[in-house]
């Protein structure tokens, strides 16, 4: 699939268009000997080819690729598997009739070079058969030119078959079905066994074929040698011999259909149905890994519509499922693996159809070419017999030349090969059915085949059907997609003509496990449906539904761009593939695995995106500096004392709280104690005592005290908290100030009552006053 | 396959038949298939169609052949035809009329001789084990049936694929001349519709055996009443019509009198106010089997008995009680007609009306009807209201046999009510509900009359008469309106409660405002949000949206409730 890799792009995706519009892919000749040996041309040839698949050249391991001179072993690519260089053309006889009879300049260049690298003499018997007198042509590189100009004008190789003795082409014909290799003695058993005679005659035939340039061989090897057609003739002879190549068909009500299956839909959707049901209903697996009984059972009277028990095509949709990572084992039980579903799905109905014939070729080795063969009779009925001879062949053909690049020329003691072959395979997988008329048998291909070979431009149906009692019936025929996406929300409940499926509690919950969201939900029932969305069935479903998924998280690598670039980003056709979702306009989801093409894209196309991407949160690194000053922001607040507030607070503490020594209310309350004796009446003029301790002051009053009575040598007094918060009235005699380890300014004085000489915190003195008199 | 999208039909594998409406020639391939499939449903856009033993035997007894049903599927289908359709069709028609059940020559009230086309089919018949059963040896060399097994016999040998061929005759019953009237007696024109005489014609089949027995299924509104004197005039002998209550009986003597020739002495009522038997007599089916105690037999039941009737029409079919069945069985040898809107029932006995009354011989979609103008263009809407705090807290306590009334019977529907009741004060509305407390308290707060069980049928009959003339606009009715009552200008209905998932009482209720009218028709119904009562509405719909109406459904009283319990299946223990 690497040639249609989606990562191909616009090339790849407008070459498949060509092709789907071409339709007339299916007008070109694909007879199956034709493109047996058809070689990829350089060019394109008559109406709408498919040429995106001659990719020999693009090392497609399809083909094999000759390593050999062209002269012994030319370079045929004409296996019928890869007939991507073989069939570039699929379409009826008459338009391979149309095709131009003319070789062009490139042609006719590339065909005088292949003459020029073959043997003088055979280029002399080619040229000796068009008619031409070798004798009289001097030199040969004239003589090739001059049977390439015959060549080229197509008349003349025409005239050459046309003048053949009808056994003469009939062994060429042959020749040319089995590819343009024969082994020497089994082709000539070939032709025995298909037009009677005896291995002399047909040894002369051949020979005969060779006298006129028309048949060569290969080097002899202890008498086994491979008849050849010289590669360029090959094209001409098929359309020439078309008459003979053509497998005959007819058309008549007397055939009698043998098993007839009238239900033949399309592969995607019985591949698509089989799927949801295992989706839904995932079947058990023995250890033997086969379907229980019991599953089984169920899904053949389900899909009794599609297969009979014991089918094949049942066989093959699983094998196919399975094949592809669609299906699954998870455990003991199949699953479906929805993301390979759904990347099938969106292929191209080409590519879908290699991938089934890819399968098929597993039960019907060339099935495919079986196929092209029967549908150019367009629905007639094919006789068996040269559809089984023209099979022998191509299987015949296969295997000689194998043999020729394996070395192995000598016929094998006991052939492989059968002188006929059945094509039940490709009836039991729903291909082709067989016809009887009285003895004979006919092959025609089924609806499903025809439809593989040549899908429809346009779909029969586009929507489907949902009731208001929750019922959706999905008719065959229906892009493929759509029924994928309601077996995500709805229940399978049949499969026939048209599905049906019911929409249920239980199936809106798994499809939003699944990942569909409320509204998306909606819009897809009312979009596909013929009647919209029923209100009643509206209401249910958001009842249901409720308000899940209403929050998402996304994991997405974010591109921004400024608001007047918006149009200019969105509307850039080289930037558009990678915008892999809009939130809103101006914000989209990327991928951040192809950052690096994103940034040189932008940059081509005149954007100057940032080197760096923010984060959020920032670099971890980054966010653990911040951390860590913060902390320690938040440890200096801890640490910080605010000495006011906090002897504030000491003094708040109501049970501590006692009257100041000396004041008033001190004297009061021991009054209150002991009551005094009555003061004696004052004298007249006598003045009472004034209150004992110094007065509070502020702590700039409390320095400039310290500081003058360090400087005027006075004492003082001054009520001092301790650190076990104490108040302590002393009498000083400060001598200086000073700082302590803590950075504080302090008093150093002399505790007059204890003689000590101490350090006093000015913040921690409340009250001071000078002595009187005091001198320390 | 070939698809041929252009076409109207799928004929899926299980004889399901899908028929897009909107296709120009769907009539064509309507009434193509109505002659030999049933309608199952009819919702917008896509019909769905049956073909079973049963709509093969009718088409088999009305002449169709193989060729032309096979024929014409492929003509009309999108996808080829399953092959195991086309042999069902083959071997049910091939097989009709190799059994076929004719008069016995000894003994013909009490037995049905069978004849067998040939030796083997009469082994393969007699080793049936369903059919032995109902065998009786007659003589050496025949079988037969009992009268009374008529139907069963039949209905189990179509069930077995043998569709029987009925020549087994009816009894005629004494003549008597029925003609329809040209102009009623109201003084109107008169003429039976032609839906109305194609489902009296095809139930007729043009007096063969093979006919004069079955049911038509018409619309509420459509007439069915209609359907049954033109089937009358058809057989022109007594008739006994049986009726859901006296209401209904009252009424099908007024049409009767109104648009047949028959003067009032011909026409009698079996009630149980009156009892008169005449030509044509009119009872009710609780009459029939009422007794006065479960030990004792049913009194009234001679009546099939008496009569000498011709022709017996089961008014609302499916409301058949149980009783009625065994009674009536013997009254195979009669031509019965069975009229319904809804051959629904929550019992699943349908099969049991067909194995008595016969099958179903004519139905037409309510769509068309509607679209016709034969009944009226209805809206419906379902209206959520949520609890008061208080009660949504006694709800959620509530036993689960208990929510459902609590959540019917929810106060804050009257705050709903009031709001419907201005926006329509001039339109004729009436309000059903099913529970006796909830409407005493919604007649008393809109002062409007009501009628339930216990309302007396001469009140009913005034009340009725008042909302017809006009004098009256807003009636509240028990669930006794449900059936019968032809009120023809009644154009809005507001439903309150119902009986749990009941898709019959709910179509038969939409079916009041059916009638053609120049108002526009609106049905609401009212349900508490978030509750059963909602989720057995969505049940309760599901006939009506089957065929073709659409709930138009709107939250009411503030913020929408919450969901249900939307705890994930798989989590809940």
């Amino acid at each position: 699939m690497d040639e249609h890799d989606r990562g191909d792009g616009g090339d790849g995706r407008r070459r498949r268009r060509r092709r789907r519009r071409g339709g007339r892919g299916g007008e070109e000749s694909h007879h199956p000997a034709q493109n047996a040996n058809h070689p990829a041309p350089a060019e394109p040839q008559g109406g709408g080819g498919r040429r995106g698949r001659n990719s020999h050249h693009r090392g497609d391991p399809r083909v094999r690729e000759d390593n050999n001179p062209p002269v012994s072993l030319p370079r045929t690519g004409r296996l019928p598997r890869a007939r991507s260089a073989l069939h570039p053309h699929r379409g009826a006889v008459a338009s391979g009739m149309a095709r131009r009879r003319r070789l062009n300049r490139s042609e006719v260049d590339s065909f005088g070079r292949y003459l020029a690298q073959m043997p003088e003499p055979l280029v002399a018997a080619l040229y000796s058969g068009l008619g031409g007198q070798p004798s009289r042509v001097t030199g040969g590189e004239r003589m090739i030119q001059l049977a390439v100009k015959a060549i080229g004008q197509g008349n003349r190789l025409q005239a050459l078959v046309k003048g053949l003795h009808q056994r003469d082409r009939q062994a060429l014909a042959i020749l040319v079905q089995c590819g343009g290799i024969g082994h020497c003695e089994e082709l000539r058993a070939e032709l025995i066994l298909s037009l009677g005679g005896t291995d002399r005659e047909w040894k002369k035939v051949l020979s005969t074929l060779g006298d006129k340039g028309l048949v060569a061989s290969t080097e002899e090897r202890d008498g086994d040698f491979f008849y050849l057609i010289p590669e360029p003739l090959m094209d001409v002879l098929v359309e020439t011999l078309s008459e003979d190549l053509v497998l005959p068909h007819f058309d008549s009500d007397e055939v009698r259909v043998i098993d007839p299956r009238p239900f033949s839909p399309p592969f995607d959707f019985s591949m698509v149905t089989l799927a949801t049901y295992i989706d839904q209903h995932p079947p058990r697996l023995t250890q033997r890994h086969d379907i229980f009984k019991v599953h089984k059972d169920e899904m053949d009277q389900f899909f009794a519509q599609l297969w009979t028990s014991d089918s094949e095509l049942f066989s093959f949709h699983i094998q196919f499922l399975m094949m592809h990572g669609m299906v699954e084992l998870k455990g003991d039980r199949l699953a479906v693996n929805r993301a390979v579903v759904e990347e099938w799905l969106q292929l191209d109905a080409e590519d879908q159809r290699d991938l089934v014939f890819a399968s098929m070729e597993k039960h019907f080795p060339q099935g495919e070419w079986v196929l092209w063969a029967i549908a150019d009779a367009k629905g007639a009925w094919v006789p068996e017999r040269p559809l089984s001879a023209l099979y022998r062949r191509w299987r015949r053909g296969e295997e000689w030349r194998e043999r020729l690049h394996k070395g192995t020329w000598a016929s094998p003691k006991q052939s492989t090969q059968r002188d006929s072959y059945t094509f039940t395979p490709l009836i039991n997988t729903g291909m082709v059915e067989l016809g009887q008329w009285g003895q004979e048998k006919f092959y025609r291909l089924t609806p499903r085949a025809r439809r593989l070979l040549s899908p429809p431009e346009e779909e029969g149906f586009s929507q489907f059907y949902l009731t208001p009692s929750f019922e959706i019936m999905a008719p065959a025929g229906m892009a493929p997609i759509l029924f994928f996406r309601i077996g995500e929300m709805a229940e399978l409940t049949a499969c026939d003509r048209a599905n049906t499926y019911k929409i249920t509690e239980v199936s809106i919950e798994q499809a939003l496990a699944k990942g569909w969201r409320r509204d998306d939900i909606l819009e897809f029932l009312r979009e596909n449906s013929q009647i919209g969305l029923p209100d009643n069935v509206e209401q249910t479903l958001r009842g249901w539904m409720g308000h899940h998924g209403d929050v998402e998280f996304h994991d997405v690598m974010l591109l921004t761009v400024h608001r007047s670039q918006i149009r200019r980003l969105e509307s850039h056709r080289k930037l558009k593939p990678f915008l892999l979702h809009r939130f809103v306009p101006g914000m989209y989801a990327v991928d951040r695995s192809r950052m690096p093409e994103l940034l040189s894209v932008l940059g081509e196309t005149g954007f100057s995106p940032t080197n760096q991407v923010r984060k959020y949160p920032d670099d971890p690194q980054q966010v653990d500096a911040r951390e860590r000053l913060l902390k320690l922001v938040v440890d200096a607040r801890e640490d910080r004392e605010d000495v006011v507030r906090r002897a504030q607070m000491a003094d708040t503490l109501p049970e501590n709280l006692h009257p100041v020594p000396g004041s008033n209310t001190y004297t009061k309350a021991q009054a209150a104690k002991n009551p005094a004796p009555p003061l004696p009446p004052r004298e007249k003029g006598e003045r009472r005592k004034k209150e004992e301790g110094p007065p509070r002051r502020s702590p700039g009053e409390v320095l400039e005290h310290c500081e003058r009575a360090i400087s005027a040598n006075l004492q003082l007094d001054m009520l001092y908290v301790t650190r076990d918060q104490q108040r302590k009235l002393l009498r000083v005699a400060p001598e200086r100030m000073a700082i302590n380890q803590q950075g504080q300014q302090v008093l150093v004085a002399r505790d007059v009552a204890k003689g000590e000489r101490l350090s006093y915190q000015l913040v921690q003195i409340e009250r001071i006053a000078y002595v009187e008199g005091g001198k320390s | 396959m070939h698809i041929r999208p252009e076409n109207p039909l799928i004929v899926q594998g299980d004889g399901k038949v899908l028929l897009e409406t909107r296709h120009p020639r769907y009539e064509d391939a309507r009434d193509f298939l109505g002659r030999f499939s049933e309608l199952e449903a009819s919702p917008e856009l896509l019909h769905t169609y049956r073909i079973n033993p049963l709509s093969l035997w009718n088409a088999a007894s009305a002449g169709m052949t193989v060729d032309e049903i096979t024929q014409g599927l492929r003509n009309w289908s999108k996808f080829d035809v399953p092959a195991e359709v086309i042999t069902t069709i083959q071997e049910t028609l091939e097989r009709y009329g190799l059994v076929k059940l004719i008069p016995h020559p000894e003994q013909p009230d009490k037995l049905l001789r069978l004849h067998f086309a040939t030796g083997f089919v009469a082994k393969l018949i007699s080793k049936e084990p369903l059919l032995r059963e109902l065998l009786v040896e007659d003589g050496r060399r025949f079988w037969a049936i009992t009268q009374g097994h008529r139907g069963i016999f039949k209905q189990r040998a179509l069930q077995s694929g043998w569709p029987i061929e009925d020549l087994g005759g009816f009894h005629a019953g004494r003549p008597l001349d029925i003609r329809l009237r040209a102009t009623s007696i109201g003084g109107r024109p008169f003429a039976p519709r032609p839906y109305q005489w194609e489902g009296a014609k095809r139930w007729w089949t043009e007096g063969k055996p093979s006919g004069g027995c079955g049911v038509v299924v018409l619309a509420c509104g459509a007439g069915k009443t209609i359907v049954a004197m033109a089937a009358m005039s058809l057989a022109k002998t007594r008739t006994l019509i049986l009726a859901t209550n006296q209401a209904a009986v009252s009424q099908w003597v007024r049409e009767i009198l109104d648009k047949t020739e028959l003067t009032a002495d011909q026409v009698g009522m079996y009630t149980g106010e009156e009892k008169v038997i005449k030509p044509v007599t009119v009872a009710t089916y609780q009459i029939l089997t009422w007794r006065r105690s479960k030990e004792e037999a049913f009194e009234h039941l001679h009546l099939f008995e008496d009569g000498e009737w011709g022709l017996i029409v089961y008014d609302e079919v499916h409301l058949l009680p149980a009783p009625v069945f065994g009674a009536t069985a013997t009254l195979q040898g009669r031509r019965r007609l069975g009229l319904t809107a809804t051959l629904v029932r929550e019992d699943g006995r349908e099969g049991d009306v067909f194995a008595l009354v016969g099958p179903k011989r004519y139905d037409l979609p309510w769509q068309m009807l509607q679209q016709q103008g034969f009944i009226a263009d209805t809206r419906c809407h379902e209206l959520r209201v949520p609890f008061a705090p208080n009660d949504a807290l006694k709800y959620e306590r509530a036993d689960e046999n208990d929510k459902f009334r609590i959540a019917s019977a929810n106060p804050a529907k009257m705050g709903v009510l009031r709001e419907l009741t201005m926006k329509h004060r001039d339109d004729n509305v009436l309000i059903i509900g099913t529970y006796l407390d909830q409407l005493v308290r919604i007649a008393e707060t809109f002062k409007a009359p009501l009628i339930t069980g216990q309302t007396s049928h001469a009140d009913r009959e005034r009340l009725f008469d008042q909302f017809r003339k006009g004098k009256i606009h807003l009636l509240v009715v028990s669930k006794v309106a449900n059936f019968s009552i032809d009120l023809p200008d009644a154009n809005v209905a507001i439903q309150v409660s119902g009986t749990f998932g009941s898709r019959q009482e709910e179509a038969q209720r939409l079916g009041r405002i059916l009638r053609p009218k120049a108002k526009p028709a609106i049905f609401y119904t009212v349900v508490t949000g978030g509750t059963k009562e909602q989720e057995f509405a969505l049940k309760r719909q599901l006939f009506l949206t089957e065929q073709g109406y659409r709930y138009h459904i709107e939250e009411r009283g503030g913020a929408a409730p919450a969901p249900v319990d939307r705890q994930r299946r798989q989590d809940r223990p």
